[in-house]
């Protein structure tokens, strides 16, 4: 309990500081604080501290289930079919691409590293498919920084890069989906009988219970008035699917994320969910973000080596998978081949990709492979902003 | 028939979830998780099927509770109610900073004899009736056969002292369910947050009282005076902290409802905190009270500054979800194996009370002469009982050893079963008064 106290202090005082503090820095720290650096760091200093140990941090896993569902549905609310039809077949098709060009650069590029450094086996290609997933996301948060920041950018595709920036965080959603299937989700770096062709299976259902639980929020949100029914039934919705799909073995970020499809297509009542899951959106993400800074173990000291050549990596491989991607499905060189600079940020999907496998492993290669990603999110918040702008100012090649 | 397929649905999971055994942490963190999902969908699908019926919502929470708790369907277990009883403080002291904010001084200074009769009217009958209609039936039943009239009397006080407490809690939200308002509101919420804190002063004084007797010691007067510092600090912190959260909701724009949660959870918390430390450096006994310092607050906040509407309005939208979770948690964790055992026995204490109740607001009523409807209906709204009783019966079995353990398990069914009945009356007493929402539409 004392650490519960302490946690509510160290929150407390971080939501009270924080919008004063940020005037004092530069650009570079604000964009930092805005995306919530600091609240990582705090709960990894209170880890360290010994204030928050094993056990609390074992305690709070249901408030660590209910951010993830939450990131899960606010993700899954985009996906209105109605909307996405009306955008060009090009645009979805750079988007995908990007990111899984992004995806299989990455890990193939980790994966020989990884098997020198920890051996190879069924783990190691987890991994590595770990640090590709989370290489292939990018921050929408950041993006719109960027582009609120630089109001004026006249040969810059917004619409695609936001598009692209949503669009590309399925692939860690499914990609998780798959590694928590890989051995029914008992332990995705562990050795043993994996069968890549059961995590198909178990996608399958993990999508099912998805399907399910949103028809299910339908139902309870029909004939809705008030807002604090509303309330209750998003907030009672999330702990119940992200309680149950932790209960079943399904990763809460995918089964939630299929749920807000669902609601998003089938129903037009999703307008006020969607406004009181972004109204608490930043509260939830900083619990969201102290907890995996407090269950972050840093395992070898080789993911804090590899952390900053994952970051370079992950921009390169993001601004070249942008141009290439426009180049194939747009015919022609249109995009600069530093365009894809506005999609470096990387940011709340990464964290609910770590947040997911924290819930269920540890060892040495998934905490090194975690550090790598999580020093890759803080430098991001310290230099993404910059890098987004100067993509947003290449844009399309004249 | 739609609410009812959704529960069916919400059930239906909730038994596949329950079934399965999948072994490690993630089980364990989604069995707790789900639960305290499920309970909150759940019971607010029942209170809307009830509210079909006009039976008050807080009744299918409690039902929901029960019915899918350990000692009915099983689905939410014994170790998920013991996990999520975490909630239950923070819900209990989010409640008192809602009873505190529903408290308009202008209206009490208005009522102030009507309440205070009604008091006195209450308090004493209650307590007095109570215990001699106890002590007359006492023969009736076996546990207290074999007891001297020493003992007998003390038991029969302290069973007086625990029938004059009732459920803010429950009041606060059939208030807010039925959007209740009028005097006879205003009334019947100034005498039950009174009685609250009052029926604790009795308590204490009549355990103090009745360990003298039974022990043949004086009286302690460093308890009673303890008593009065601890109600007095408690009262005066709640006060500052009011200025304090108001001065925050002034100057930090959004996050209120969380800052409000994160507030409760640190009263109750460094509460505790300070009672063990004292206890564990000097070996003074001193508590600070959660609920009364939330109470103050609120009444603060609500009375004397200018974040009254905002701070009410913050306790409207997150109220339903913390009273529903509450009351489901109430209801799963009622002991049916108790009841089953003693459930005659506390019919008889639930009418002796009920009886006492009726006889004392009517008193009250007409000593503050009040209307002729408000005395035949004042004592339905005092029946129901629960968090603060609860205590009470436990704080029993501790000072009491003897005989306390049999007298808090019929404490505990006597108050399982006002907790049923309770809100039922309450919410047809305000409909009589023609206070409720539905009611003024009728005249209108």
């Amino acid at each position: 309990m004392k650490t519960l106290l302490a946690l509510i202090v160290l929150l407390l005082l971080a939501l009270a500081a924080g919008p004063r503090t940020h005037s004092r820095f530069g650009r570079l720290s604000q964009s930092f604080f805005f995306l919530g650096g600091e609240f990582l760091i705090i709960g990894w200093a209170l880890r360290s501290l010994g204030i928050l140990g094993d056990a609390s941090w074992d305690a709070l896993r249901p408030l660590l289930t209910l951010g993830l569902s939450w990131i899960g549905l606010l993700l899954g609310l985009q996906f209105e079919f109605r909307h996405l039809k009306k955008i060009p077949l090009s645009f979805h098709a750079v988007g995908l691409f990007q990111g899984i060009l992004v995806l299989v650069a990455i890990s193939l590029a980790f994966y020989p590293l990884l098997i020198r450094l920890f051996g190879d086996g069924m783990e190691t290609q987890a991994a590595s498919l770990l640090l590709g997933a989370a290489a292939a996301t990018s921050s929408q948060d950041i993006l719109a920084l960027a582009i609120h920041r630089r109001r004026r950018h006249p040969h810059a595709p917004v619409h695609l890069y936001r598009y692209a920036a949503a669009m590309d965080s399925v692939i860690p959603v499914m990609v998780l989906v798959l590694l928590f299937g890989v051995n029914h989700g008992r332990s995705i770096f562990s050795e043993g009988s994996p069968s890549w062709l059961g995590a198909l299976g178990w996608t399958g259902y993990a999508t099912g219970l998805g399907i399910v639980l949103g028809l299910l929020f339908v139902f309870l949100l029909f004939r809705l008035r008030e807002r604090s029914h509303h309330l209750l039934i998003t907030v009672g919705f999330l702990v119940f699917s992200g309680g149950l799909a932790m209960a079943l073995d399904f990763p809460p970020l995918y089964v939630s994320f299929i749920s807000g499809i669902v609601l998003v297509n089938i129903t037009g009542h999703h307008n006020r969910t969607w406004e009181i899951a972004v109204a608490s959106e930043r509260p939830f993400y900083f619990i969201l973000l102290v907890l995996v800074g407090a269950g972050w173990h840093m395992g070898s000291y080789w993911g804090l080596i590899l952390a900053p050549l994952f970051f370079l990596g992950r921009i390169l491989a993001k601004s070249l998978a942008l141009s290439l991607s426009g180049r194939i499905f747009f015919g022609k060189q249109l995009l600069d081949w530093r365009s894809g600079l506005a999609l470096s940020g990387q940011g709340a999907t990464a964290v609910a990709l770590v947040a997911s496998v924290q819930l269920v492993e540890r060892g040495t290669l998934a905490d090194s492979s975690l550090s790598m990603i999580l020093v890759a999110v803080l430098l991001s918040g310290l230099f993404a902003p910059a890098l987004t702008s100067e993509g947003l100012s290449r844009g399309v090649r004249r | 028939m739609r609410r009812l397929l959704t529960l069916l649905g919400l059930a239906a999971l909730a038994y596949v979830a329950s079934k399965a055994y999948l072994p490690g942490f993630s089980n364990i963190t989604g069995h707790a998780t789900w639960s305290l999902g499920f309970l909150l969908l759940a019971a607010f699908t029942v209170g809307e099927l009830l509210s079909l019926i006009r039976l008050p919502r807080i009744t299918g929470y409690l039902l929901t509770g029960l019915a899918f708790g350990p000692y009915l369907l099983g689905f939410v277990n014994q170790a998920s109610v013991q996990s999520l009883s975490v909630i239950d403080s923070l819900a209990l002291t989010f409640i008192a900073l809602s009873a505190g904010g529903e408290l308009p001084w202008k209206d009490i200074r208005d009522n102030k004899k009507t309440i205070g009769w009604a008091i006195v009217g209450l308090m004493s009958v209650v307590f007095l009736g109570s215990t001699l209609l106890f002590l007359s039936f006492s023969k009736v039943f076996a546990f207290t056969r074999d007891l001297d009239l020493r003992s007998l009397i003390v038991m029969a006080a302290v069973l007086g002292a625990i029938a004059t407490a009732r459920s803010p809690a429950s009041a606060i939200a059939i208030i807010k369910e039925t959007r209740a308002h009028g005097i006879f509101t205003e009334i019947v919420l100034g005498v039950t947050v009174a009685m609250d804190i009052l029926a604790i002063v009795l308590f204490a004084l009549v355990v103090s009282v009745g360990q003298a007797v039974l022990t043949n010691t004086g009286l302690d007067p460093g308890f009673i005076i303890g008593l009065s510092l601890e109600i007095f600090s408690s009262l005066a912190l709640g006060t500052a902290l009011g200025f304090l959260l108001a001065a925050w909701l002034k100057r930090v724009d959004g996050y209120h409802l969380i800052t409000i949660f994160v507030f409760a959870v640190l009263v109750t918390e460094a509460s505790h905190f300070l009672s063990d430390q004292l206890e564990s450096w000097y070996q003074v006994k001193f508590h600070l009270e959660p609920m009364l310092i939330c109470i103050a607050t609120g009444f603060v906040v609500r009375n004397f500054s200018s974040q009254g509407a905002r701070f009410m309005r913050v306790i409207e939208d997150g109220g339903l979800m913390v009273y529903t979770l509450f009351f489901a948690l109430a209801g799963a964790a009622l002991d049916l194996d108790i009841l089953r055992s003693t459930w005659a026995l506390a019919l008889v204490l639930v009418l002796i009370r009920g009886v006492a109740i009726q006889v004392g607001a009517w008193t009250g009523m007409r000593l503050a002469k009040a209307p002729d409807k408000y005395r035949k209906i004042f004592g339905m709204t005092f029946i129901t009982q629960a968090g603060v009783s609860l205590g009470l019966a436990k704080a029993v079995e501790i000072r009491f050893p003897d005989w306390g353990p049999a007298v808090a398990t019929l404490a505990v069914a006597t108050i399982s079963i006002n907790q049923i009945i309770g809100p039922v009356l309450f919410k047809h007493a305000l409909w009589l008064a023609g206070e409720t929402g539905d009611s003024r539409k009728a005249k209108d």
